[in-house]
């Protein structure tokens, strides 16, 4: 596979040249307001497949175009620079040179994309469960829908399409950033470096990257190379009220130095003691330094590095009751510890990233760009666990493990007054009334609690019995790739790229702080015996702060992939055709005995292998002017990510059974026009993934098929053979009104739902077998995740003196609540004994396996900003205030698995209000973000 | 100009850097604990005083009102192993107490502040007693129930003391099990668990048999007076698993009663609370012939009473059965599945006690070698080991001035709520023994809690 990649690499390059008449253009871009030459503007001859990129002093060259004379129009844009599209006339065999083109910047713009940058990346790290935020893709665009979509839907967890970001791709400097173990970009990797990012390349959809094949969401490259920064130094403070409530940021760029170097460097602070929601407390630190020199004319090599702490509290999901009762801010995962908040679910990501990328200009048609990452450190999440333990040996030498605590939640349902009112024909009203009275005076962690328990135990020789634990992926990740882009000739260029990676994660749990303990007994306090123990080659061990404990492992992926993009582009028609074909490999390699699983936990797992292809193709068709269609298709397949193909990783070495690639088939069809006035998209798409895999973890109550005694057990939940499907329609229009003034307006309406029925079984510690509960009818729900339809209208006011003013109102709708899988199966109507429930009333199921949609709702944001020029500095600010009607919204939920059949849920349901109800996340109330900066 | 830039990119890093600290999110001081003396202001009253206050011929629940009275006492239990469950049970004194009490408690993990021996002041305004499952608890009530005190209220009405105290047991004999200790922490001398329950091939758990519902009781045996009673293991404690101790030695636990109220039980607050000493049993001394327990092909006795349809029907057939206590309970008949046996039980009588006996006509062993006596028991509705199996070679008619010897028979222990699915088979080596002998069943229980059913069958002497 390896060499027939190279052979393509190579006949790529030795595409004979196209004989037409030949004539030449150059010339160099300079600011319009101080003179200086703007590196790293892009030039792009309309019609043709020439595009050219100004160097260090401004200067770019087609130096040989194979073109018939007559009018041209040449595209010249560059980010902070309002774009110009310049008519020319070509002559062959004369040379044309345009001396200085002034580009005027565009502060407004470049203030808008810095505060999109900003707020969509204040908003990035607030995952939820299994939802994240593709949002910080989006930036780079200048289309009105994804503008809407990444400004002003981004808060409310829409996605462009229903598709998450593990099916987009996000590179730096042409390296692919997203994890291999879900697929997603990790955000907080390059958090809080927004005025280093502003150079970045959006392709939409399907089309692919730059650099990349791509997938179904659309392809960000960021460049962060030094000689692409134009000389500046700016400082800026923010204060908001969101995931943050401040962030100072400098940057530093030399332009070009003597002796052809450059270099760039950023320094930037986030923090808050409590964001928007309670208890979350927020610091991240941010250090970026590249450093490139101009090697030959024709070759450069460029070092980037950046690293950028960051440790933040989560928040956590609850149910209506505790909402009612504490409002949507509440955090049940804090509490005060010698006067101070802490969170116990803190997630820390400390993962340095250097990268050299060399820069060759093999001839004038043809740039070879070559590039080495290296990626480490640590990704921890952590939480209390409550399952401290004492060994006790009997006289005969038999083992048993003394101790466990209480859960410290304190909305553990069993603390909630629901629980005091389960029975309907015994409820215990004043318990339920001192419970609410409880909960809402205090309702929070009693760090104190855990301490002095711990101390307790200290005292009469136990270990500690609450702990704070971290799971811990520790990554060690090298990557590889060349990629060569080669203009054949005026209509036809291509991209080829070939691309290795290996990585080596470690993963693990690590014992974070023993609360005032001396040691944490490292056995399953839910097991006995042997079973209990997290290592056999480890029997009772005494776990420290610091030290490993529970599971350890890691894994081993090595991918190579090779891609090809050829576009051709004519007056009235552009096409592409893209092809990729890649290999990758998973194993596991345990490094622990699991007492649960002793034959297959330790050392090496097999090893998983997939191949896989991907073809995309696209038509663009220029009917006028001002009007274009375009047709995309792609079909590809897509490997199971890392965490979807073991079903079990943290206890054995057990693999998905009948494991399968993705098989993803996808079209869209635009119609775009533009003229002076008006921009206006419309697009209609279809996508259909097929043979998805998902591992989830959950408690489950009401498993039939296991007795009577052993209904309840802690379970892997495999879900495979899910197809979706992806359908609807994007809108985005926008009119220039007068000079000043532009109205906008935007719609999403999609359909995204499960097409058909996936296979559900279960693993667990707590039974030896599979689990197969067959079929989970999840045909036609709804995919959860965000609202499936959005519409904005609109408008900005744009004042030639340098302030502008924007707002919109969004209407979001058709959101809907994460469904449990092991309701939907045969189970549901299951008794223990595996025969089916007598007082099943399918009537009865079928209403309380309803999905949950959400409310509709509406938000109103604004946003406007001014700025200054003093000599040859600017200064300015914006202030956006988001949900200015203080709306309250879900923006997403699931179902607990807890009640996995009928009676259980049923009986749930029927009370006022459930013990187990489902779980949301709400949006934020009004939040304001303002920012002030000075460049100088 | 050129050091003008110099300085302004210095003063920018500058800047930045000290605000850039050293992230520091989560590098915490351990909470001080704060001690207290004790205090509170109000009478203090003693636990076997407000025991008064319920009325056990109305049964009512008496609520504590408008009271400024505490009570103190030691914590005697602990939950750490999970064989108590939201309840703490004090006695007044750390040592040679005299009373003790349930405190029932909405909260798990309470080892974590009231550990064993801590002191505490119970303040008893609004708490509410009631006689539950034996034994006095205190609680809140809700509607015709004591139930636990919500944790909300627990700091308001448990007050602990600095004071933590060595509780010294109460050194008991198990026949002297009585109302005076109960609640109390006491510890057993020269005791073990009953030999049916440690055997090699079939030894029990604490609390994890089929079987065992919410507790596990295992009968437990005084080596100096015989007398037994048992010792009672959640199913949900951490040690439930474990095999029962072979050997015999001393018990300390909380000596209590029974959820349904039938008999006295010791709970055990961890298993480091057993402490037997290795090869130390005391069981009777069994007749011990030989290891033989294969069958020869002579018939010397069989019996399976296949036709006796009435017990009435053994005694014209040589067998003697007898109850001597003077009660009429005695082996009867029985038939499953048209398989007959022999049964006896205490279950519906009101004999206390209830000793049977059956005894098989006399056998003749001098024509033969190599004996093996084999029969089959069924246990149900076991509430403890009430049957032995003797044989003696000089019956004088009367089984209570004959001379026995016990043999080691497997008396099985049944399910405590349903009947026993199996019989279970002995071979004993009688083979040491000659002339005429008689075998006896002999039954020891007591109505209403020494019950135990057991069903007989197939007793057979072979040899060669």
């Amino acid at each position: 596979m390896k060499s027939s990649s190279l052979l393509l690499f190579l006949m790529l390059f030795s595409i004979s040249k196209i004989s037409a008449q030949n004539t030449s253009l150059t010339g160099s871009v300079v600011d319009a307001l101080s003179d200086n030459p703007i590196a790293g503007v892009h030039l792009k001859l309309e019609g043709t497949a020439y595009e050219v990129t100004s160097n260090s002093e401004g200067i770019f060259s087609f130096p040989e175009l194979l073109l018939n004379s007559g009018n041209y129009i040449l595209e010249i844009s560059r980010s902070g620079y309002i774009t110009q599209r310049l008519p020319l006339i070509l002559n062959t065999e004369v040379s044309k040179n345009l001396d200085f083109i002034s580009l005027k910047p565009d502060l407004l713009k470049e203030q808008i994309q810095l505060a999109t940058i900003s707020l969509s990346e204040s908003e990035l790290n607030e995952d939820q469960g299994g939802t994240d935020n593709i949002s910080g893709m989006l930036h780079a665009t200048r289309d009105v829908f994804l503008n809407a979509a990444a400004f002003d839907f981004s808060s409310t967890f829409f996605k462009p399409r229903g598709l998450g970001s593990e099916y987009g791709t996000v590179s730096i400097n042409g390296l692919e950033m997203n994890k291999l173990f879900d697929g997603r970009p990790q955000w907080s990797d390059w958090g809080g470096l927004n005025d280093l990012q502003r150079n970045q390349v959006f392709t939409n959809g399907l089309l692919p990257g730059e650099t990349t094949f791509g997938s179904l969401a659309g392809n960000t490259n960021i460049i962060m190379r030094a000689s692409q920064y134009p000389k500046s130094t700016k400082i800026s403070y923010a204060a908001a009220n969101r995931s943050y409530t401040g962030r100072i940021m400098a940057t530093y760029s030399s332009g070009e130095k003597h002796g052809g170097w450059w270099y760039a460097l950023g320094l930037a602070r986030r923090f808050a003691t409590e964001a928007y929601v309670d208890g979350t407390v927020y610091n991240a630190n941010s250090f970026f330094l590249s450093v490139e020199k101009r090697l030959t004319s024709n070759q450069s090599l460029n070092f980037t590095g950046f690293y950028t702490p960051n440790t933040r509290g989560k928040s956590s999901a609850n149910t209506q009751e505790v909402f009612n009762l504490k409002g949507i801010k509440y955090n049940s995962f804090w509490g005060m510890q010698n006067e101070k908040i802490r969170n116990s679910r803190v997630k820390e990501v400390k993962e340095p990233i250097i990268m050299l990328n060399h820069f060759w200009k093999l001839s004038n048609k043809s740039n070879l760009n070559t590039n080495v990452l290296y990626q480490f450190g640590s990704i921890r999440n952590s939480h209390i666990d409550f399952g401290g333990t004492r060994l006790v040996i009997q006289d005969n030498g038999q083992q048993s493990f003394v101790g466990g605590g209480s859960n410290p939640d304190p909305s553990y349902y069993q603390k909630l007054p629901s629980y005091f009112l389960r029975f309907e024909d015994n409820p215990n009203y004043q318990s339920a009334y001192l419970a609410e009275q409880e909960f809402l005076r205090d309702g929070q962690l009693d760090w104190s609690q855990l301490y002095n328990a711990n101390r307790t135990a200290l005292n009469s020789g136990g270990n500690s019995i609450y702990v704070i634990s971290e799971d811990v992926v520790q990554d060690d990740l090298l990557q590889f790739n060349s990629i060569l882009t080669t203009t054949h000739s005026a209509f036809l260029n291509t991209t080829a790229k070939i691309g290795f990676l290996n990585l080596n994660s470690e993963n693990f749990a690590e014992v974070k702080d023993l609360l005032g303990g001396a040691g944490y007994l490292d056995v399953d306090f839910f097991s006995t015996g042997n079973q209990a123990q997290s290592d056999l080659q480890n029997l009772n061990r005494i776990a420290t702060e610091g030290e490993r404990f529970k599971y350890n492992f890691e894994w081993n992926v090595s991918k190579a992939e090779a891609f090809v993009n050829t576009e051709y582009k004519k007056k009235r028609w552009e096409t592409f055709v893209a092809a990729e074909i890649s290999n990758i490999s998973y194993q596991r390699t345990g490094l622990y005995q699991n007492g649960n699983f002793p034959e297959n936990s330790l050392g090496d797992s097999g090893k998983l292998n997939f191949t896989n292809y991907g073809l995309k193709s696209g038509l663009t068709y220029k009917i006028s002017a001002k009007q274009q269609v375009e047709l995309n298709s792609a079909y590809f397949k897509k490997p199971p990510s890392l965490r979807n193909s073991f079903s079990n990783s943290r206890q054995n070495n057990n693999v998905v059974a009948g494991l399968k690639n993705e098989r993803i088939y996808s079209g869209d069809f635009s119609y775009i026009f533009r003229n002076p006035i008006i921009k206006a998209r419309l697009t209609g798409y279809f996508t259909k993934i097929k043979d998805a895999t998902e591992i989830s973890f959950y408690y489950a109550d009401g498993l039939s098929g296991l007795g009577r005694n052993s209904t309840t057990a802690f379970v892997q939940e495999i879900l495979s053979g899910i197809d979706k499907q992806h359908f609807g329609l994007e809108m985005g229009f926008e009119a220039q009104v007068t000079s000043t003034i532009k109205l906008k307006t935007a719609l999403a309406l999609g359909q995204f739902t499960y097409s058909s029925d996936p296979q559900l079984s279960l693993t667990s510690d707590d039974f030896t077998t599979t689990l197969n509960y067959g079929d989970s009818h999840l045909k036609n729900y709804r995919i959860a995740g965000g609202p499936q339809h959005a519409a904005q209208v609109g408008f900005e006011y744009r004042d030639p003196d340098y302030w502008w003013f924007g707002t919109s109102l969004n209407y979001f709708s058709h959101a809907f609540a994460d469904v449990s899988p092991l309701s939907r199966t045969n189970n549901f109507a299951t008794d223990s004994d595996g025969l089916p429930l007598l007082n099943y009333d399918s009537r009865i199921a079928k209403d309380l396996l309803k999905q949950e949609q959400f409310s509709d709702y509406f938000l109103l944001n604004a946003v406007g900003g001014k700025s200054w020029r003093v000599k040859n500095n600017y200064i300015g600010f914006f202030i956006s205030i988001n949900n200015i009607l203080d709306e309250v919204y879900k923006t997403g939920g699931f179902e607990q698995s807890r009640n996995a059949n009928y009676n259980t849920l049923k009986e749930d349901r029927d009370r006022e209000q459930p013990v187990f109800g489902s779980k949301y996340w709400y949006g934020t109330g009004t939040t304001y973000y303002a920012n002030a900066y000075v460049r100088f | 100009m050129k050091t003008n830039r110099i300085t302004r990119m210095f003063l920018i890093v500058g800047i930045t850097s000290a605000l850039i600290s050293c992230v520091k999110t989560d590098d915490f001081d351990s909470p001080e604990a704060v001690e207290v003396d004790d205090s509170f202001s109000g009478t203090l009253t003693s636990i076997s005083a407000i025991k008064g206050n319920y009325k056990p011929e109305t049964g009512d629940i008496y609520t504590f009102q408008n009271s400024d009275t505490y009570i103190e006492g030691y914590v005697i239990s602990s939950d750490e192993a999970g064989n108590f469950y939201k309840k703490l049970i004090i006695q007044d004194k750390a040592a040679a107490p005299t009373s003790g009490i349930q405190i029932l408690l909405d909260e798990t993990a309470l080892f974590q502040s009231y550990e064993f021996g801590r002191k505490i002041y119970v303040k008893l305004d609004g708490l509410s007693l009631w006689f539950n499952n034996g034994v006095f608890q205190l609680g809140m009530q809700n509607r015709a129930d004591v139930v636990a005190i919500p944790s909300s209220l627990i700091d308001e009405h448990i007050i602990r003391s600095t004071t933590t105290s060595e509780i010294t047991p109460i050194i008991v004999d198990i026949k002297d099990f009585s109302e005076a200790y109960r609640n109390l922490y006491v510890r057993l001398e020269q005791v073990q668990f009953n030999k049916n329950l440690i055997r090699e091939e079939s030894r029990f758990t604490f609390a994890s048999e089929v079987t065992d519902r919410f507790d596990g009781e295992r009968q437990i045996e005084s080596c100096e007076s015989g007398s037994a009673s048992f010792l009672s293991t959640s199913t949900f404690s951490d040690f439930k698993s474990l095999l029962l101790p072979q050997f015999s030695g001393t018990i300390e636990g909380v000596l209590t009663r029974n959820f349904y109220d039938e008999h006295f039980v010791i709970i055990l607050n961890s298993p480091e609370d057993i402490n037997f000493e290795e090869d130390s049993r005391c069981d009777p001394d069994y007749l011990k012939c030989g290891e033989n327990e294969t069958e020869g092909p002579k018939v010397i006795f069989q019996e399976n009473f296949v036709g006796v349809s009435n017990e009435n029907i053994l005694d014209g057939r040589g067998w003697t059965n007898i109850n001597v206590n003077g009660g009429n309970e005695r082996f009867e008949d029985g038939i499953l599945n048209s398989d007959r046996y022999i049964r006896i039980s205490a279950y519906g009588t009101t004999e206390n006690p209830l000793e049977a006996w059956l005894i098989t006509p006399e056998i003749n062993l001098d024509n033969s070698t190599a004996e093996v006596l084999s029969f089959d028991i069924r246990a149900s509705y076991d509430n403890g080991v009430l049957l032995s199996v003797l044989i003696s070679e000089d019956f004088t008619g009367n089984p209570l001035t004959t001379e026995w010897e016990l043999l080691d028979a497997m008396i099985p222990i049944g399910p405590s709520s349903q009947y026993g699915i199996s019989f279970k088979n002995s071979k004993i080596d009688i083979s040491c023994l000659s002339g005429t002998v008689n075998v006896a069943f002999k039954y020891l229980g007591a109505a209403p809690d020494k019950t135990t059913t057991y069903d007989i069958d197939n007793i057979r002497i072979t040899g060669n």
